[in-house]
């Protein structure tokens, strides 16, 4: 069976969509560079609250070894007492003294105190451990044939390095083939490789390569449908927590998505990548 | 109060900047190549990113949402063992990329724009029906198109954010 006909109207478009890509993957590395210093801020963070429980736990454990010599001392320096008659003909002694009553309800005390901190420290423990297990879910490199799937850093970082890479570069392949065809720039004309509109173009009744406010138009039209999309989906589990705390750049001031600063994913490139990205941008 | 960074609304502004090129894309490329192209490559864009936000059985963990909501959790759990403000642990954590805002002022009513039922919500930056403006609230060095939102950017705007980030010092010894 044939391939249906070539069909581009406007070659400008695809370069776009390849810039998209490219600034794209490149924030969402820099999104995910926010999140990775994130989640390694409050892992200190915790362990930090964790050594003031643990030093707590130190000074509950000394004031009860303290307290446990002093009782401990205190029964060796008891002696007993013999019961004895006065000349009233009471009965006294039958009893140890000195009394070591208050050392042993010091190390009551103590004793308390440290199954305090200790239960506090070890409740801390555990809120560690599982922020450090869920951490290292999310930073899960997979397993063989992704088997356990890899967690959610790694799927980003794969989109955004090797898809983006191959999407790219395929794109740019494109690009490369409608050039050569055609002989000439399309990025400032309209072009079209069949004759005749698709079945498509006439029941939309365009032929034609849009005009830049028509694509104005239909790129705002394209952004209230994904807004609406991700509003309907927004409910039950997949609700979207409210953020309440807008990650910055250090550096720039804005958010990893729109950050002006160094682009991450060119770090990986060769110069010639750079250079042609480069030239597809000065298009 | 909980404390819970945009992670994942920076990652739906991500979706929605390819999702809408790629929509004006395909209305001028029609044809059996663009077909594949968008399975084989664009298509993944949207799955993975919604596996990234929601979780689900294609990763390992938690989704980030989930992630960042189980940690705010856990730090409030923690400040109920340590006395330390769950908002100061926070603070710790995000570092220099918390750069602090009128958010952090208890009890402060912050305008919502449009929707009026949601105006005035307290401390949110983002909701199911209306989003603030978030990035614009302390004045920002680069806004192209006097403030289009990030996700929504022309290519123009596109071009002028990735020239931006290729003036970066590192890469002072290649000559273009």
């Amino acid at each position: 069976m044939s391939e249906p006909s070539a069909h581009i109207r406007d070659h400008q478009s695809l370069i776009e969509l390849n810039n998209t890509l490219e600034y794209s993957a490149d924030s969402i590395l820099k999104i995910l560079e926010q999140v990775d210093s994130y989640l390694k801020g409050v892992i200190e963070a915790l362990k930090k609250q964790m050594k003031v429980l643990e030093e707590e736990l130190r000074a509950a454990e000394e004031s009860l070894a303290e307290a446990e010599k002093a009782h401990s001392s205190c029964l060796a320096s008891q002696r007993w007492v013999e019961e004895y008659e006065d000349e009233d003909g009471n009965t006294h002694g039958g009893y140890y003294t000195p009394s070591c009553n208050s050392e042993a309800s010091e190390v009551e005390r103590c004793r308390e105190e440290r199954d305090r901190c200790q239960e506090k420290y070890e409740k801390a423990k555990r809120i560690c451990d599982d922020c450090e297990y869920e951490i290292e879910q999310y930073k899960y490199p997979g397993g063989i044939f992704y088997i356990p799937p890899p967690g959610g850093e790694k799927t980003m970082e794969d989109l955004a390095k090797e898809h983006t890479d191959k999407a790219t570069s395929k794109m740019r392949d494109i690009l490369a083939v409608v050039e050569k065809y055609l002989r000439y720039n399309m990025s400032t004309k309209a072009s079209c490789f069949s004759t005749t509109p698709t079945d498509i173009d006439v029941a939309n009744g365009s032929s034609k390569t849009l005009s830049p406010e028509e694509k104005k138009e239909r790129f705002n039209n394209a952004i209230q449908k994904v807004i609406e999309r991700q509003q309907n989906e927004n409910y039950g589990s997949r609700q979207i927590a409210d953020a309440n705390r807008v990650i910055r750049c250090p550096r720039c001031g804005r958010p990893p998505i729109a950050c002006i600063c160094n682009n991450t994913r060119e770090r990986e490139y060769t110069r010639e990548d750079i250079q042609i990205i480069r030239n597809d941008f000065s298009r | 109060m909980s404390n819970i960074p945009d992670f994942a609304m920076q990652v739906q502004e991500v979706q929605r900047q390819i999702e809408a090129q790629s929509d004006v894309t395909a209305q001028d490329w029609k044809d059996a190549v663009q077909q594949r192209y968008y399975d084989n490559y664009m298509n993944a864009y949207k799955e993975k990113m919604e596996l990234y936000i929601h979780g689900g059985s294609g990763i390992s963990g938690k989704g980030i949402n989930d992630l960042l909501v189980f940690l705010d959790e856990q730090m409030q759990k923690m400040e109920q063992l340590t006395g330390v403000p769950a908002d100061l642990t926070f603070m710790c954590a995000a570092g220099a990329s918390y750069t602090g805002s009128v958010r952090d002022n208890y009890g402060v009513s912050i305008p919502v724009e449009a929707f009026k039922e949601v105006q005035e919500r307290d401390g949110v930056v983002h909701n199911e029906k209306r989003e603030r403006d978030y990035w614009r609230e302390e004045g920002t060095f680069f806004e192209p198109d006097n403030g289009t939102r990030p996700g929504q950017y022309s290519n123009e705007e596109i071009k002028q954010i990735m020239d931006y980030r290729s003036q970066d010092d590192y890469y002072k010894d290649f000559k273009f």
